[in-house]
């Protein structure tokens, strides 16, 4: 088939369609959600919600309201990036974010030594943690998968890097509130946290070229090029 | 394209057919394969990709970031594709029909020296010549040939094979 027969072909197939709605918008449906899905976890695996209206120290809430800002400023890129002339530098919009998240956890890790000495920096195993954080995570980021391949994958890899990293810093914050008591030190938070949200990125980003593809072209339309 | 998105197949062409030139043109200086058939292959990989994400089309921003966005990712999957393809291959040269080897060319050699076989036939033993003439040259089967000349097949057999390895040693002393 050449060019112009294939052109025909397409005007043929031009049926009316729903233009996907802008990133913003999609972006405000999954992180709204992605909260009610958080809050819904959280009341169901902590064994003590009352802990959370005794917390008063800054930092920690500082710390999930960074992780929050860090899921929402990812899944935008996330988004972005799967709309064509808007996925350049789509990447360095979560990245303000995930420092602000890194810095008041490397704070804490700061203040622990200064309290604690060299005890503060063992690292404490923490399965109950990563089991929370990889439940709080894998739904909103099967729930972003659909919502990407309406879009065009342009970068499989950083994008749906990109998602785990917002459907990780979602399981993050359930890892931290769904808690009977307080992390033993910063440094775990920092290993296991950001651990498990690195790993859940890889992992996603080495599926992307199966997850996430150009939507059909040629059966779309009919078309078999010869 | 908003016109097309609202399903206008007429906008869609004419859209599609001023933007072809350009994609071509795109296409061509950043793909590295020079083949116009290569070329031609990513612009209609353009072309369908552009069908298929259309959606993603936001009639308030420009229509030229939006397909030049689509090409720059569709080269670029193209040259990759290509890549891993042609790193599996090995161009090699039109190989021979048949082995270089003088040995294995067994066929269309053309005949040898004629005079030379009939002269080494007619040096062999009466038995061995018989046999030969009968089965090689008549082309008898090895019961008519025993038939006509009361001799068994299976000493026809060894005859044959006896008178074909002499001459064989016979035409092979002559070339030397």
């Amino acid at each position: 088939m050449n060019t112009d027969q294939l052109i025909e072909r397409l005007a043929q197939d031009a049926v009316p369609v729903r233009r996907i709605a802008p990133p913003a918008i999609r972006t405000a449906w999954w992180i709204g959600l992605g909260t009610v899905y958080v809050v819904f976890l959280v009341v169901l695996l902590s064994p003590n919600l009352d802990r959370l209206s005794g917390i008063r120290v800054p930092r920690f809430w500082l710390e999930q309201v960074a992780t929050l800002a860090t899921a929402a400023a990812a899944a935008a890129a996330a988004f972005r990036s799967v709309v064509p002339g808007r996925e350049r530098r789509a990447w360095m919009l979560p990245m303000l974010p995930l420092a602000m998240w890194v810095t008041v956890v490397a704070i804490g890790c700061v203040q622990d030594w200064l309290r604690r000495g060299p005890a503060a920096l063992t690292v404490y195993g923490d399965p109950t943690c990563a089991f929370a954080i990889a439940v709080g995570s894998l739904l909103p980021l099967v729930a972003m998968v659909p919502m990407l391949r309406r879009g065009a994958a342009m970068t499989p890899g950083p994008t749906l890097a990109l998602a785990a990293l917002a459907a990780g810093g979602l399981g993050a914050i359930v890892g931290c509130l769904s808690r009977a008591s307080r992390h033993e030190s910063s440094l775990t938070v920092l290993v296991w946290h950001f651990g498990m949200v690195l790993s859940i990125a890889l992992v996603a980003a080495c599926c992307a070229p199966y997850l996430l593809r150009w939507p059909p072209t040629s059966s779309a339309v009919g078309v078999r090029r010869e | 394209m908003a016109a097309a998105n609202a399903g206008d197949g007429e906008a869609y062409a004419q859209l599609l057919k001023a933007v072809t030139p350009v994609i071509r043109r795109v296409v061509a200086q950043r793909w590295y394969v020079r083949s116009p058939i290569g070329v031609e292959d990513v612009v209609q990989d353009v072309l369908l990709s552009v069908h298929a994400v259309r959606a993603t089309y936001d009639p308030m921003r420009p229509f030229l970031p939006w397909l030049l966005a689509i090409v720059h990712h569709r080269v670029a999957d193209a040259a990759r594709k290509h890549k891993r393809s042609t790193g599996r291959e090995v161009q090699v040269d039109e190989p021979s029909v048949t082995f270089l080897a003088a040995e294995a060319n067994t066929y269309g050699t053309g005949y040898g020296d004629v005079d030379a076989l009939q002269v080494a036939i007619r040096s062999l033993p009466a038995g061995q010549r018989n046999a030969i003439e009968l089965l090689k040259l008549q082309e008898l089967s090895l019961h008519e040939a025993s038939a006509a000349t009361g001799t068994s097949v299976g000493a026809l057999k060894v005859a044959t094979h006896r008178a074909m390895s002499t001459l064989r040693r016979m035409l092979k002393t002559n070339e030397h």
